[in-house]
């Protein structure tokens, strides 16, 4: 089991700051495959950083969390990834029981009564797949971008993850520009989800993702019927850096809905 | 975008490069921060909701950050230079505390810290504060941060002399929005100034540090760079030089201007602290730039100085004044109330008292006559600040923490109190040791550096539920001990933690006499650390004394 100490993992992080994101890759693959993956939602960093893995190591490992309301579009993708790559994406499912109760209990579509519901949604369907996931991992590579949203600035290509049990999270794109990762999907013909095509800036599940018109606040691409949500980004999930989790804890402490919603 | 005329760097990065690379330097090429100020009633008219967050990260500059969970408050960080504060300054802060959920925070660099205000308070909020002569100005964002120094700088015997004044003089021109340029630096920076004996004011974790010296009659400071904490800690490096007192405001500026003005240095926010340039260039190169701006040789000054020994003016002293006393008034995790903010008001309006704010998150009043001195303590215990108590609990700090910061994992303040009550109820009263607990690895609380450092982890179970865990950091230390400290331990559950640090303080009363509790760390691996934390003794010591185990017959 491989597992650097905070200091070494942010000295490297400054060190490969100046460093393409194939070298992050190339440095991740080397030091922790076959205990590192790809935490993939099929985004277009996604595809990026699996199609730069793969020429590194086609053993690359990814994995993806079915929440079980996801797009066709991204099913197809999957597929894709299968007969382009012969990568099979290692896919995760919810935890029936909880997913039975809270439906049970809330009805179907309860992400769209209010914050704390869509929240326990999101951490049944999403977070507890994903943390099992992770749980397996030395580390894990993510799409997040410093452009994405003004307060994640600080994204380091390489990090502790404290919130997943000091595991190292890699994210080789940090300092990439939307136009970057566009210009390599079509420099290296890396096949891409759909739902960019419909103007969908943001990739997640289907009832809580919409298509964006130019001109439009990004963020009104995901849970726009919310008030009183916790501002975020709405392009990359917030659930991969962390922040999520952090907004999770705290919503759920005030809400009641937590303990009907897992019950089993 | 064309590039900025201040732009005068050697290492040639084009300006269409960094603004590529970096989303910071391109929301602060859009719009200069300090502007947000005049666009505050429209954006309180569309509402939180629809402020852009480049608008939210803007209002960093004059202080404010989100709240977790990023629902509409916001915390507010008030700079006090030097950590004085007038007690009509007090009095303001303190109303205004009881007004936003009746809490306020003492912070390590010398703030103070409200919560719960939102986009629609803030008119009259900053209102209120310049009213009382206070600012907010760059107390967040890429910017001077509030100029920390001693907190009795003209009080203590055995300072080197009063730079107060040299303190005032920077904060006066470093928070002044009208130089905008020093409003756009490439990342936060951190001054500190002061001829403090003991150094409490830490110059070895600071971007610039004016330490101060006296060669005879001469008055001045030798000056260290580049040193900070954070995930990539530093110690700072002496660029081996003296200036004159008068020279201080010159000499900052152009250290400053030689680091902002080098694109270099903001083609990536995580690697832009002063801290980095100084790794690339080194100390030599730094002095030699800083000459060819100044234009002028600088007086060489080979020995860094050494505080005398570790002291954070806690308790009661004597002041250089004759028949006048300081006293340092722990406050456990720099929590205070509304309430009690008013009620230091009161008590030093009603004595005529000096109020100052340390950088262990103590209060200190000073100008007390010896005949007040007894009556100053028992009100101040009244209101909830007894002197008595142990110097670890005088002397820890933890940083903002749960539930109010988006960075942590855990309430740093709660568990510090926590812990060392723990501690203290099993070993009595610890004098020696002080402990930074922090709930990021950010660092707010010095956890590389504190004798005992404690960074928030979690250990998820697979149910999903979480486990508070900590990291351990030993073998850090500051002034004649600076250094950074080790991972010892990296996910230990909190209850753990409780008995490890017991086993590992008993286990250092009963070894020494050391030094230190850093001479102690620093004496055995992290692999015997860690044996005496889980065992309570080293392995070997282990076998030598237990008994054979009998065999049932």
């Amino acid at each position: 089991m491989t597992r650097l100490d905070e200091l070494e993992a942010f000295e490297l992080a400054m060190e490969y700051e100046d460093q393409p994101a194939e070298a992050v890759v190339s440095w991740a693959l080397d030091l922790f495959h076959p205990r590192v993956a790809l935490a993939w939602s099929g985004q277009a960093e996604d595809m990026v950083i699996l199609d730069m893995a793969w020429r590194i190591n086609p053993d690359v490992r990814a994995f993806a969390v079915d929440t079980g309301r996801m797009h066709e579009e991204t099913y197809a993708l999957m597929e894709e990834v299968r007969q382009k790559y012969g990568i099979a994406i290692e896919v995760v499912f919810p935890d029936r029981h909880e997913i039975e109760a809270m439906v049970r209990n809330f009805g179907v579509n309860l992400m769209y009564r209010d914050v704390a519901y869509r929240i326990l949604c999101c951490e049944l369907r999403k977070v507890r797949p994903l943390v099992r996931a992770l749980s397996g991992l030395d580390a894990w590579f993510t799409g997040l971008r410093r452009e994405q949203w003004a307060s994640r600035q600080n994204i380091k290509k390489i990090e502790i993850d404290h919130d997943h049990g000091q595991i190292v999270k890699v994210n080789p794109l940090a300092d990439w520009s939307s136009e970057e990762v566009w210009r390599y999907i079509r420099t290296h013909e890396v096949p891409y989800n759909r739902l960019y095509d419909q103007s969908y800036s943001s990739i997640g599940c289907k009832p809580c993702t919409r298509p964006v018109q130019p001109g439009e606040d990004p963020r009104s691409g995901r849970w726009w019927w919310e008030i009183n949500a916790p501002k975020e980004c709405g392009m990359h999930c917030s659930i991969e850096t962390g922040g999520f989790e952090k907004i999770m804890e705290a919503i759920l402490k005030e809400a009641a809905v937590r303990g009907e919603g897992a019950a089993r | 975008m064309h590039t900025p005329e201040w732009v005068k760097g050697s290492e040639s990065v084009p300006w269409e490069e960094v603004l590529r690379r970096n989303p910071r330097e391109r929301m602060k090429a859009e719009k200069h921060p300090v502007d947000i100020l005049d666009e505050l009633p429209e954006l309180i008219r569309r509402g939180y909701e629809n402020v852009p967050e480049e608008d939210i990260v803007r209002l960093q500059w004059y202080g404010l950050y989100h709240d977790k969970p990023r629902v509409g408050y916001f915390m507010m960080r008030i700079k006090l230079p030097g950590g004085i504060l007038t007690p009509a300054q007090c009095a303001a802060i303190g109303e205004l505390a009881r007004r936003f959920g009746d809490y306020a925070e003492l912070t390590t660099r010398q703030d103070i810290q409200l919560h719960w205000i939102r986009l629609e308070d803030l008119p009259e909020v900053f209102a209120i504060l310049h009213a009382a002569g206070l600012t907010t100005n760059a107390a967040c964002g890429d910017t001077v941060r509030n100029i920390t120094g001693c907190p009795v700088a003209g009080l203590d015997r055995f300072e080197a002399f009063d730079s107060t004044e040299d303190l005032l003089r920077l904060a006066a021109f470093f928070y002044d929005a009208a130089h905008r340029d020093y409003f756009n630096l490439p990342r936060k920076h951190k001054i500190t100034i002061s001829a403090c004996a003991y150094h409490c004011n830490y110059p070895e974790i600071h971007d610039i540090a004016f330490v101060g010296v006296r060669e005879g009659a001469r008055e001045g400071y030798t000056v260290w760079i580049g040193g900070g904490l954070s995930t990539n800690p530093r110690i700072a490096r002496p660029l081996g030089v003296f200036i004159p007192r008068q020279q201080v405001l010159t000499v900052a500026r152009a250290i400053l201007d030689i680091w902002r003005e080098e694109p270099a240095n903001r083609l990536t926010f995580v690697k832009a602290r002063l801290k980095f340039f100084v790794d690339r260039i080194g100390p030599e190169e730094y002095r030699r730039r800083l000459e060819e701006r100044l234009g002028h040789v600088l007086e060489d000054w080979p020995q860094p100085p050494q505080p005398v020994r570790r002291e954070f003016h806690t308790g009661i002293h004597p002041q250089k004044q004759p028949d006048r006393f300081y006293v340092g008034f722990p406050v456990p995790a720099g929590k205070v109330n509304g309430d009690q903010l008013l009620g230091v008001a009161r008590i030093a309006q009603e004595f005529g008292l000096r109020v100052r704010i340390s950088q262990r998150q103590n209060l200190i009043l000073a100008d007390i006559p010896r005949e007040s001195l007894v009556a100053v303590i028992v009100t101040m215990r009244e209101i909830g600040f007894p002197l008595q108590g142990s110097w670890m609990r005088a002397t820890s700090i933890a940083c903002t923490s749960d539930p109010y910061c988006n960075f942590s994992l855990n309430s740093s303040k709660e568990l510090l109190v926590d812990l060392i009550d723990y501690l203290e109820s099993r070993l009595g009263p610890i004098q020696d040791i002080t402990i930074s607990a922090d709930g990021c690895p950010h660092a707010c609380a010095h956890h590389w550096v504190g004798d005992i450092g404690l960074q928030a982890s979690y250990l998820r179970k697979p149910d999903g539920s979480v486990e508070e865990a900590l990291m351990v950091i030993l073998g850090g230390g500051y002034g004649r001990e600076a250094k950074i400290g080790r991972v010892v331990a990296k996910r230990v559950p909190v209850a753990e933690v409780k008995t490890y640090l017991e086993n590992l303080i008993r286990f250092y009363r009963q070894s020494g006499p050391w030094r230190s509790f850093h001479e102690f760390t620093n004496a055995y691996s992290d692999e015997a650390l860690l044996q005496i934390m889980r065992n309570g003794c080293l392995e070997e010591q282990k076998a030598a004394t237990s008994v054979p185990v009998e065999v049932e017959p």
